[in-house]
């Protein structure tokens, strides 16, 4: 069960490169590689510690109304894989 | 009298091979010839000496390797240690575990982990007519535009002669393969009358294919993230570049159009080239 007041924060380390609004998260320490869409790349920016889940998901599906029903779906999906990975952390 | 050792170049990479076998010498001239320059002080020194009590010895900057009871037993042990010197101490191009060809001027990156089919895929557009540059390593450059040099080497099967393979082939009866005591055969891509590309060529294309059986073609567009992190996945010495090499192949992906395709038929993929090389 995703708990929306969570709040994600980027683990340390991490280098980000923006290709066309998708980006690639590389942790050197790791050698872990991520490669986001943009939707991900979105979430990712928004991930600063202080936003929770609920906060990210409100301000994008204000920002694409169109696509408010997915993003409410997608953005603890992207959170969780990033978590997955050990790209974020929970504060 | 010992041959005159040749001098195999790579990249920034050089490694000097003695054979006092003059069989096995011929043989490895003419498998390395589109890599001879004496340019680059060799960084490694191979020797395939003996026989000695009826063994031949491969040894690495006089460290043996390996002994055998024949010399040409000692070629795949050779080929994987030479292929590793060549390429772990790479720091000026971006070293991939990738085939590559040259079709109409432009150089074709074929990526994918062993048994993804780019052995194959590359002995296809062989026989429709492609340069040869490499069936497994890759050196590219992220300059304007990006190029690419190739491993040459043989073409290695892992069985004697794959069925799919007998239309390209020019004599499938007369068996040219060199059986090697790995259960490989390896192909001089001459004996498919392919040319070969030993200089840098420009990077048109990266193709990243999976061979599955009865799929129907499937070739999708990448974007440039996707490229970039496919790329990466075949990067062998990023630990010897920049950031990992992230930035470089991020360069590459940014000016190269990028597709990962499914096939079942390396024709249908050759014919999916033809047709659509030179659109923009």
């Amino acid at each position: 069960m995703v708990n929306l007041q969570q709040r994600p924060l980027p683990a340390p380390g991490y280098h980000i490169e923006s290709l066309d609004g998708e980006l690639l998260l590389f942790n050197p320490a790791s050698d872990q590689i991520l490669q986001t869409n943009q939707s991900g790349a979105l979430v990712w920016q928004l991930c600063d510690g202080r936003r929770t889940i609920a906060d990210i998901t409100a301000l994008l599906a204000a920002a694409y109304p169109d696509a408010a029903a997915a993003i409410t779906d997608d953005v603890p999906a992207i959170l969780a894989g990033f978590a997955r990975h050990g790209a974020i952390h929970w504060q | 009298m010992n041959q005159p050792p040749l001098i195999i170049h790579f990249g920034d990479q050089a490694a000097s091979l003695q054979c006092d076998d003059p069989e096995l010498a011929a043989y490895l001239s003419e498998m390395f010839q589109h890599s001879l320059d004496g340019r680059l002080s060799p960084r490694t020194a191979y020797q395939i000496s003996g026989p000695v009590d009826g063994r031949f010895t491969l040894s690495r900057d006089k460290q043996i390797l390996q002994t055998t009871p024949t010399a040409p037993a000692l070629l795949p042990w050779l080929m994987q240690d030479l292929v590793s010197a060549l390429i772990e101490a790479q720091t000026e191009h971006l070293i991939f575990h990738a085939g590559g060809v040259l079709v109409d001027n432009v150089g074709i990156f074929l990526g994918g982990q062993t048994g993804s089919g780019k052995s194959t895929l590359t002995a296809c557009l062989l026989a429709n007519g492609a340069d040869y540059l490499s069936d497994e390593v890759l050196a590219l450059s992220p300059a304007t535009p990006p190029t690419m040099v190739g491993l040459v080497r043989p073409l290695v099967l892992k069985e004697a002669l794959p069925p799919a393979w007998a239309p390209w082939l020019p004599d499938p009866t007369s068996s040219p393969l060199a059986a090697m005591t790995d259960g490989t055969h390896w192909i001089l891509p001459a004996w498919m009358g392919a040319a070969v590309a030993a200089g840098p060529v420009p990077l048109g294309l990266l193709l990243f294919p999976t061979y599955r059986a009865a799929a129907p073609l499937a070739i999708r567009p990448l974007s440039t993230a996707e490229a970039a992190f496919q790329l990466l996945q075949n990067l062998v010495n990023a630990r010897n570049l920049p950031d990992k090499g992230v930035s470089a192949a991020a360069e590459i992906a940014r000016r190269v159009p990028a597709y990962q395709i499914t096939y079942d038929e390396a024709t249908a993929v050759a014919a999916w080239i033809h047709d659509n090389l030179h659109l923009p």
